[in-house]
């Protein structure tokens, strides 16, 4: 049975929940919300050292660059990944009467969306002590966030579900995500390898994504819209055949978590 | 018509316990397909509930009350028939969903009025009503983990009694705080009734059942043995159940539940 509710509501739980998940992330932490521009530093500063001093990769901006595509890359990341624990860890929320379930995908791309906002304003000091800012490119930064979003919230949706009647999706996606990591050009640059092989990586929805932010952050120019708009549709397709597949399993993990 | 239940049943899979010895083991993966003894907590059970009507649900343990609750509450799939709610629902099977200790009771408040099915601008309107009912309003502040499990459960029952509903569920729920606070509780059910909300409410207590319910249907075994007026339903369950040495089996009772109010009806 769906119970229909008005997108008014819904809007309001994914944004009272999302509220919640920040504010509980970073209760009674020293620096507090901080946090959300120190951690995606602190990884950068790794990468930094790594991929100038000891593997030089001889990327130009090369802080600005990894800091361009960690932060997409992330909120991608750390949503599917605790995406697929949501129901679970939710259970009192699943567990209530005529709680719109499916919103919960939607709460953990939310929020780590908002931790994205919060980390994004020391990118723009980044480009911008490089000297790289172009403005009207920047204004092209909502279309690529509303791909990413529709990406992100189908794989979410997909793997909440299919975490809680399959639990070792959680540990595949472990290492699954790593790989992924590895196939995404988040610390090396796409435009230097063999034009063949790039190729290859259009299959690969994240690296068309990672690309498109960085032509709008680091190269001031509109993103590769022929392969966007692919992944748009694409993405809008799984996003509607995952919900389908969370409706389908919706009545036995209600009993399952 | 409000709820509507149709030839509802449910069969829940007993597991089998774990096995104790590499025998058992064995035996237990060459019947793969074993999924445990099959459970019948609800078996072809239909009613009807109008709008307004306030009917009370009562059983013994296990007769299947809850699981009727929860699947009228869209929560899990009948095995057959169906069940159907119309308006919106504020239910009391388990409070304070959406707490968290570290968050402060005004911040829980919010999650879970909003989680029980308001709009953000209606808790705003009524935070002030909610603090008050819940008798919290030096501790509102402070974070959740801090409140005794009494003013847990004041802030969630609050909570549950601002909701607007127009159909409250209840499953024997409102044994909370002191006598004064219950008698709160009570009072707003009142009130909700006399503003046409209707009410489903599970008890094992027949006078709680008789003062708020004009109907009763009676469950035993996962069947419906009577759905009638409440004073009758009730009296005939008083009569059968509460003297009832353990030894009788759910058949012997609803033999007997049978023939007395066939009795009364003939009478």
């Amino acid at each position: 049975m769906i119970v229909a509710r008005s997108s008014g509501y819904l809007w309001d739980i994914v944004a009272t929940l999302v509220g919640r998940e920040l504010r509980i992330r970073y209760k009674g932490s020293v620096l507090g919300i901080l946090w959300a521009i120190l951690s995606p530093l602190g990884t950068v500063v790794i990468l930094h050292i790594l991929f100038t001093k000891i593997v030089p990769l001889n990327i130009p901006n090369y802080a600005a660059f990894i800091y361009s595509g960690l932060l997409p890359w992330t909120w991608f990341q750390a949503t599917v990944q605790t995406g697929a624990a949501t129901l679970l860890d939710n259970r009192d929320l699943v567990r209530t009467p005529f709680f719109p379930r499916a919103m919960l995908p939607a709460v953990v791309t939310g929020s780590n969306f908002m931790l994205y906002l919060l980390a994004l304003p020391v990118l723009l000091l980044l480009i911008l002590m490089e000297g790289i800012v172009e403005i009207p490119a920047l204004l092209l930064l909502p279309v690529i966030w509303l791909v990413q979003a529709m990406f992100t919230l189908a794989c979410t949706i997909l793997v909440s579900a299919l975490g809680v009647v399959i639990r070792d999706v959680q540990h595949l996606l472990g290492v699954g995500m790593l790989l992924w990591f590895y196939l995404t050009p988040v610390f090396y640059d796409l435009d230097r390898i063999a034009p063949d092989k790039a190729q290859l990586f259009l299959l690969n929805p994240m690296a068309v994504l990672i690309q498109a932010h960085r032509a709008v952050t680091l190269y001031g120019r509109a993103p590769a819209w022929p392969a966007l708009a692919l992944w748009a549709v694409l993405s809008s397709l799984l996003l509607a055949g995952s919900l389908v597949v969370f409706r389908t399993l919706e009545d036995a993990f209600v009993e399952e978590v | 018509m409000n709820i509507s239940v149709e030839q509802l049943s449910k069969r829940y899979w007993l597991k089998d316990p774990a096995p104790q010895t590499f025998q058992q083991a064995l035996a237990q993966m060459v019947g793969v397909l074993r999924r445990g003894k099959p459970f019948w907590a609800l078996r072809d059970v239909s009613f009807a509930i109008g709008e307004g009507e306030s009917v009370g649900i009562i059983g013994r343990n296990g007769a299947g009350k809850s699981t009727l609750l929860r699947l009228i509450c869209n929560l899990g799939r009948p095995t057959s028939g169906q069940a159907r709610v119309t308006g919106r629902v504020a239910a009391l099977l388990e409070l304070g969903v959406g707490f968290h200790p570290h968050l402060s009771g005004r911040e829980n408040l919010y999650v879970s009025a909003v989680v029980a099915g308001l709009r953000r601008a209606e808790v705003a309107a009524r935070y002030a009503d909610i603090v008050r009912f819940a008798e919290i309003e030096t501790f509102i502040d402070q974070p959740l983990r801090t409140y005794s499990s009494g003013m847990k459960m004041r802030l969630a029952f609050a909570v549950a009694m601002h909701v607007d509903p127009k159909i409250l569920i209840v499953d024997e729920a409102l044994a909370v705080g002191d006598a004064q606070f219950q008698q709160k509780c009570v009072d707003r059910i009142a009130e909700f009734r006399s503003a046409g909300v209707t009410l489903l409410l599970v008890s094992h207590d027949m006078q709680m059942v008789r003062r708020f319910c004009t109907r009763a249907l009676w469950l035993q075994g996962g069947e419906l043995v009577a759905d009638g007026p409440a004073e009758e339903v009730t009296a005939a369950y008083e009569r059968v159940v509460c003297p009832l040495e353990a030894k009788r089996t759910d058949v012997e009772v609803v033999h007997d539940a049978v023939e007395l109010l066939e009795s009364e009806a003939k009478a």
